[in-house]
C-alpha cells in the first residue's frame, strides 16, 4: 500500500476494533476534495462564504473514522502527544503549497490519552467532527478528531 | 514496506504555521485550487500575470510570426520586424497561447488574478475569443495536436494535483471529454519526497510529430525530485505505458518539444540544477547525445519548434528581461527579436510618469501600483512586473517612464520605503495621446537624518526562477524600496550554491555599493529541522565552513547531525554575526506549533551562538520564544529581512520586513554590523520607530541602583493607520500609547516602574484591512530591548527558563522520533548539544529561584 495510494472513492468499511468498534476508513482526498476559501485578510469587504462543506463531508460528522496523514506535535512530552495537527502533508512551501484549510485536522487524544510521537504516516481513529470552529471571529479549524488511537505502521 | 517518513524539512517562508489556533492565522493562498505548487511552482512553472516583455512564443503555421503573451495580453509578433500586433483583450492576464495548425485558432491561459486559471480561444477570423474552462481550476500548458484536432494541457484536476489531459476541439469548442493521460498517484517508493508532495506531478505535454504520443514532465516513479522526461502515449491512463527519456531533475523549466521530424527533442537543461543558468539542450528523441545549442550565463527556456523545422524559437534573459530569440539550426546563429512597436486592439495612449522626491526636487526611484481602465496592471517593457506577497501587481520605476497602455482611467499607487507619504494619482489616458504625469513623493520622516538605516537582512538574489537578476538590479530595487543596506544571502539551491562566485567579494561591501546603498553578502545555511541560519562576516564560504547538504536528490532522509550548533560555533570562530532566519511566524506560541521553524533557536540561544533572531513577516507569535530568551538575560537581537528571491516574479519584496540599524550616521559594513552587534535595531514592516529608554537606544544598558523608574520617550510615524502603541516591560504589557487622531503618528513619553533587572521595549502594530500599500499581513514595527540592571542584578526568570527548558525537551522528542539519524554517536553528539543548553537554562533557573523570581 501507498500512502494515499488511490483516489478516495467514498468510504470503505473497515474492521473492528479490540474494543469491537467499527471505523470508516476515510483520507485527506476526500476530506479536502473541494476548494475552502477563507476570507482574504486583506480585503476588508470579505466574509466567510457560508456552506463550503459539502453535504457528502458533513454527513461524516460524529461518524467513527479511520484516516492516515503526519502528526504536527502541540503537546508532546516524554509520554507522547495528546494534542497533534493531522496534516495530508507536511510543509513543502518551496514547491509544494501551503496546507488548505480542510487538509488537516486537529486532533486530541481521548481521555488524556497518549500516542506516540513519529515523524511516520500515522493511522488516527476516532470520532470525526466536522463543521467550522470559530475562534476570535475566524475560522480555527475544520476537522477535529477525538481519538482513541494513534498507531504507526512500523510500530504496530 | 518500508516506513514512510516525512523529513519536516524546515523550509524558508512559512505561509501558514499550524497551531491548536491555526485557522485563526491570517494566511494567503494563490491558485487555491492547486494543491501543488508553493512559492517555487507559481513562479518556475506558471505564467506571470501580466509580464511586460513576451512570454511563452507559440510559432504561426506559416511560421512568419510568432503569438507571445505581453502586457497580459496575446500578441502576434511579426519575427522580421518587431512589430506586435495586440490579439486578445478582455478580463484576467493571458498566456500561454498555442497555434492551431490551419492558423484559424489561438487557444491561451486565463489567470483571473491570482485566484484561478482558465482556458479561452481565439477565433483569428473573427477576433472574438470565447471561453473554454473558467473554473476554480488551474490550466497550463495548452498545446494543440500537429492535426489541430485536439489540445493537451495541464489541470489541477480532480483533487488539486496537477494531471495532463488530452481533449478533442472542434470548431473553436471542445468536442468530446478530456481524456486523462495522467491521474492522481503516489508511485515514489513509499517515501515523502522532500521540497515536493507525495502525489506525482505530471506538467509540460508536448505533442509527438505522429499524434499519438506526448512528451511530458512527471515524476511518476521518481523518489525524489520535481520530475523527468517521459514520452506517454496520448490515452487514458496513457503515464502508465510511459518511458523515460531524459532522466534529469527538470525543476519545472524543461518544456521539452519535439521536432517537427520527430528525431529531435529541444529543452531547457540545467543539467539538473548543477549549472546556474539553463542552456537549449538539444537530444535525440530517445534522449541521448545532448548538445547546448545555446549557453551561457544567462538562461535559455520554453523553446518552440517552427513548422519547418529548421529554427527554435526561445526565450532569453541574456540581456535583462525575456525576450525572443530565434536559432536557425542550418546556420546555427541566433537572431534576437525585439519588440519594436506595439499596435493596439483597442484604444490606447502613454503615460509619461516622473516621481520626484518633493524634498531634493529630483527623480528618485520608486514602486508603481498601477490600474488601467480594463482593471489589468501593467509594467513599462523595460520594468519587471511583479506580484508581491499581498497579491499587489506592481513594477520598480527609477523616476522617468514613459510606456503604453489601454486609454480611459488610470488609478497609480506611488510608493517609496517606509519614510514617504504613499501618493495615489488618478487621471484618463486619452486615445493616441500621452499624458505626462508627475508624482511628488513627501517625506514623512527621515531616519537617516536621525542616524538610523535601513537594510534588509535576508535577501536572495536568485532562486533557480527564469528571471535574470544581479546585483545592479538589488541596488535598483533596494534604491527604489528605500533600503540603505541589502545582505544577499546566498544558500545552496538544487545542486549548486546559488551566486557563489559573487562570494569572491566576502562579507565585505560589494564594489557596486554606493554612498546612498550598501550591497553585502550574506550566507544561509539550510539543514532539515533544526532551523535555517544566516552568517554575517565570515569570509570563507559556506563549503568550507561546514558539509552543506545540496540537492533535491539525497538520500531520504538527511541525518540530524551536525547540530545547528556545530556549524554556529565554527562561523563565530571566524568572526561572524549569526542569525535564526526566518525562524517563526504566525500569531501563537511556536511551542504550540511543532517548533516552528527555528527549532533548534532556544538551543543556540542559550549557547551563546545565535547574536539574533530575524522577522521575515509580521509575527505576534515569534514574540513568545524571544521574549523567553530576553527574560532569561540572552541578548538576542531582534533583525528583519523579507526572505524575498528577488528573481521569482510572485513573490515579497525586498524590504518589506526591514531592520533599522542606528549607525551614528555612517553606511559601512562595519557600522552596520557593529549597531546589528550592540542591539541598536529595531524591526519593521512599515511604522518607524525612535525611541529611548532610560536615554539610552535599544540594545542600551540603563543602571538602577535601586527598584525605581525609567522613562520611554520617544516618536512613532506610520504610512498607514495603526490599531496599537505598547509598552513591554519583561514580555508583560504595561502600557498603551495614544495614537495621534489619523492613528499614524505618537509623540509619547511614559515612566516605567522597575523592580528588578529586565527589558522594555516598544511595540506598533497595524491591521491586515489597513495593511496597503505595505507588503505585510499586517503593519508591525518593535525595538530591540532596552535592557535594565537593578542593583546589578542579572536578568533572571525562573518561568522563562522552565519554557526554554520545555521547548529544548520537546525538541529532542521531535529530534528522536527523527528515522534518518544514522547511528547511535551522532544522536548522542546533537543531544550532547541540547543538554549543554538545558544546563544553562537550569544554571539560571537556579539563579532565579535564589533571588526568589
Amino acid at each position: 500500500m501507498r500512502w494515499f495510494a488511490t483516489v478516495a472513492i467514498g468510504c470503505v468499511l473497515m474492521g473492528t476494533t479490540g474494543l469491537g468498534q467499527a471505523y470508516s476508513q476515510v483520507d485527506f482526498n476526500k476530506l479536502s476534495n473541494y476548494d475552502y476559501e477563507l476570507p482574504d485578510p486583506l480585503d476588508p469587504t470579505a466574509k466567510l462564504v457560508p456552506n463550503q462543506i459539502p453535504v457528502a463531508i458533513k454527513s461524516l460528522n460524529g461518524k467513527m473514522v479511520a484516516i492516515e496523514g503526519f502528526m504536527l506535535p502541540l503537546d508532546l512530552t516524554p509520554q507522547g502527544v495528546s494534542v497533534f495537527m493531522l496534516n495530508a502533508n507536511l510543509d513543502m512551501c518551496y514547491f509544494g503549497a501551503p496546507v488548505r484549510m480542510n487538509e488537516w485536522i486537529l486532533v486530541t487524544m481521548k481521555g488524556g490519552k497518549r500516542a506516540a510521537f513519529t515523524h511516520l504516516a500515522t493511522t488516527v481513529k476516532g470520532r470525526l467532527s466536522v463543521g467550522e470552529e470559530i475562534r476570535n471571529g475566524r475560522v480555527a479549524s475544520v476537522y477535529r478528531l477525538e481519538a482513541d488511537s494513534a498507531e504507526t505502521e512500523g510500530r504496530r | 514496506m518500508r516506513p514512510r517518513v516525512i523529513p519536516l524539512v524546515t523550509l524558508a517562508i512559512a505561509v501558514v504555521a499550524l497551531s491548536a489556533d491555526a485557522g485563526a492565522q491570517w494566511t494567503r493562498r494563490p491558485y487555491q485550487h492547486s494543491r501543488y505548487g508553493g512559492n517555487y511552482m507559481h513562479s518556475y512553472h506558471f505564467p506571470p500575470a501580466p509580464s511586460s516583455t513576451p512570454w511563452a512564443p507559440s510559432w504561426s503555421p506559416d511560421d512568419r510570426s510568432l503569438a507571445v503573451a505581453m502586457s497580459g495580453s496575446i500578441w502576434r509578433l511579426d519575427i522580421d520586424t518587431g512589430a506586435a500586433v495586440e490579439l486578445t483583450a478582455g478580463a484576467g492576464y493571458h498566456s500561454s497561447p498555442t497555434w492551431s495548425a490551419d492558423g484559424r485558432w489561438i487557444v491561451y491561459t486565463v489567470d483571473a488574478g491570482g485566484k484561478a486559471i482558465g482556458l479561452e480561444v481565439l477565433d483569428l477570423l473573427t477576433n472574438q475569443s470565447r471561453v473554454l474552462d473558467s473554473d476554480a481550476a488551474n490550466y497550463a500548458d495548452p498545446e494543440f495536436s500537429p492535426d489541430g484536432t485536439r489540445l493537451a494541457y495541464t489541470a489541477s484536476l480532480p483533487n488539486g494535483y496537477f494531471n495532463v489531459f488530452v481533449r478533442g476541439f472542434a470548431n473553436g469548442s471542445w468536442s468530446g471529454e478530456p481524456v486523462a493521460v495522467t491521474s492522481d498517484s503516489t508511485t515514489n517508493s513509499g517515501r515523502e519526497r522532500p521540497y515536493f508532495t507525495a502525489q506525482d506531478m505530471h506538467i509540460s505535454p508536448a505533442w509527438l510529430p505522429n499524434g499519438r504520443e506526448l512528451l511530458l514532465v512527471s515524476n511518476h516513479g521518481v523518489d525524489r525530485g520535481s520530475g523527468r522526461v517521459r514520452r506517454v502515449p496520448a490515452v487514458a491512463a496513457g503515464i502508465d505505458r510511459s518511458t523515460v527519456v531524459i532522466d534529469e531533475q527538470t525543476l519545472y523549466q524543461a518544456a521539452p518539444r519535439v521536432s517537427p521530424d520527430g528525431h529531435h527533442i529541444a529543452r531547457s537543461s540545467s543539467r539538473g540544477g548543477t549549472r546556474s543558468w539553463s542552456a537549449l539542450t538539444l537530444t535525440g528523441i530517445d534522449g541521448t547525445a545532448p548538445v547546448d545549442l545555446v549557453a551561457g550565463d544567462f538562461d535559455v527556456f520554453m523553446p518552440r519548434w517552427s513548422a519547418d523545422g529548421r529554427r527554435i524559437a526561445y526565450l532569453t534573459n541574456a540581456s535583462g528581461l525575456p525576450q525572443v530569440a530565434i536559432y536557425d539550426l542550418e546556420t546555427q546563429r541566433v537572431r534576437n527579436v525585439p519588440v519594436t512597436s506595439r499596435n493596439w486592439k483597442r484604444p490606447a495612449g502613454s503615460v509619461a510618469l516622473h516621481i520626484i522626491d518633493d524634498t531634493t526636487g529630483k527623480p528618485t526611484a520608486a514602486r508603481v501600483h498601477l490600474t488601467a481602465s480594463d482593471g489589468r496592471a501593467y509594467a513599462p517593457p523595460s520594468r519587471l512586473a511583479r506580484v508581491n506577497w499581498a497579491g499587489d501587481r506592481v513594477f520598480h520605476s527609477d523616476g522617468g517612464e514613459v510606456f503604453e497602455l489601454p486609454a480611459g482611467p488610470l488609478t497609480l499607487d506611488v510608493v517609496k520605503g517606509f519614510e514617504y507619504e504613499p501618493a495615489r494619482v488618478e487621471t484618463t489616458i486619452e486615445p493616441g495621446q500621452q499624458r505626462d504625469l508627475t508624482v511628488r513623493l513627501r517625506r514623512i520622516a527621515d531616519l537617516r537624518a536621525a542616524q538610523w538605516l535601513s537594510g534588509s537582512t535576508g535577501a536572495h538574489m536568485h532562486g533557480g526562477g527564469l528571471l535574470r537578476y544581479d546585483m545592479k538590479d538589488l541596488l535598483f530595487q533596494a534604491a527604489a524600496e528605500d533600503v540603505a543596506v541589502v545582505n544577499n544571502a546566498l544558500a545552496h539551491q538544487e545542486r549548486r550554491i546559488a551566486d557563489d562566485e559573487l562570494f569572491a567579494w566576502g562579507s565585505a561591501a560589494h564594489p557596486l555599493s554606493t554612498p546612498d546603498r550598501l550591497l553585502m553578502l550574506g550566507q544561509e545555511y539550510r539543514p532539515p529541522f533544526h532551523g535555517h541560519v544566516a552568517v554575517f562576516g565570515d569570509r570563507r564560504r559556506l563549503t568550507e565552513l561546514f558539509p552543506v547538504t545540496i540537492g533535491y536528490e539525497a538520500p531520504p532522509p538527511p541525518t540530524l547531525a551536525p547540530s545547528n550548533t556545530a556549524f554556529l560555533a565554527a562561523a563565530k570562530s571566524g568572526g561572524a554575526i549569526t542569525s535564526y532566519v526566518h525562524a517563526f511566524s504566525g500569531e501563537t506560541d511556536p511551542m504550540s506549533a511543532g517548533l516552528g521553524l527555528g527549532k533548534a533557536f532556544m538551543v543556540d540561544a542559550a549557547l551563546g551562538l545565535a547574536d539574533t533572531i530575524e522577522w521575515a513577516a509580521a509575527s505576534r507569535g515569534a514574540f513568545v520564544p524571544w521574549y523567553a530568551a530576553l527574560n532569561n538575560g540572552l541578548r538576542v537581537t531582534a533583525i528583519g529581512g523579507e526572505d524575498t528571491i528577488s528573481n521569482l516574479h510572485i513573490m515579497r519584496l525586498l524590504g518589506c520586513v526591514r531592520t533599522y540599524v542606528h549607525t551614528n550616521g555612517e553606511l559601512t559594513a562595519d557600522a552596520w554590523w557593529q549597531g546589528v552587534r550592540r542591539g541598536r535595531t529595531f524591526v519593521s514592516t512599515g511604522p518607524l520607530l525612535d525611541v529611548r529608554i532610560g536615554d539610552q537606544l535599544p540594545g542600551g544598558d540603563v543602571s538602577l541602583s535601586a527598584p525605581g523608574q525609567v522613562e520611554v520617550r520617544g516618536t512613532l510615524r506610520s504610512a498607514t493607520p495603526l490599531q496599537r502603541l505598547i509598552i513591554v516591560q519583561d514580555g508583560q504589557e504595561v502600557a498603551e500609547l495614544p495614537l495621534d487622531a489619523g492613528r499614524r503618528s505618537a509623540t509619547f513619553s511614559r515612566v516605567v516602574p522597575v523592580s528588578r533587572s529586565g527589558w522594555i521595549h516598544v511595540r506598533a502594530e497595524g491591521t491586515p484591512n489597513e495593511r496597503f500599500p505595505l507588503d505585510t499581513i499586517y503593519a508591525q514595527a518593535f525595538t530591540n530591548p532596552v535592557w535594565i540592571a537593578v542593583g546589578g542584578q542579572p536578568v533572571r526568570n525562573s518561568a522563562a527558563a522552565d519554557y526554554a527548558l520545555k521547548w529544548i525537551d520537546m525538541l529532542q522528542l521531535m529530534a528522536d522520533a527523527w528515522p534518518g539519524w544514522t547511528n547511535a554517536a551522532e544522536k548522542q553528539s546533537v543531544f550532547g548539544d541540547f543538554e549543554r543548553a538545558r544546563d544553562e537554562y537550569r544554571r539560571r533557573r537556579a539563579d532565579a529561584v535564589a533571588r526568589g523570581w
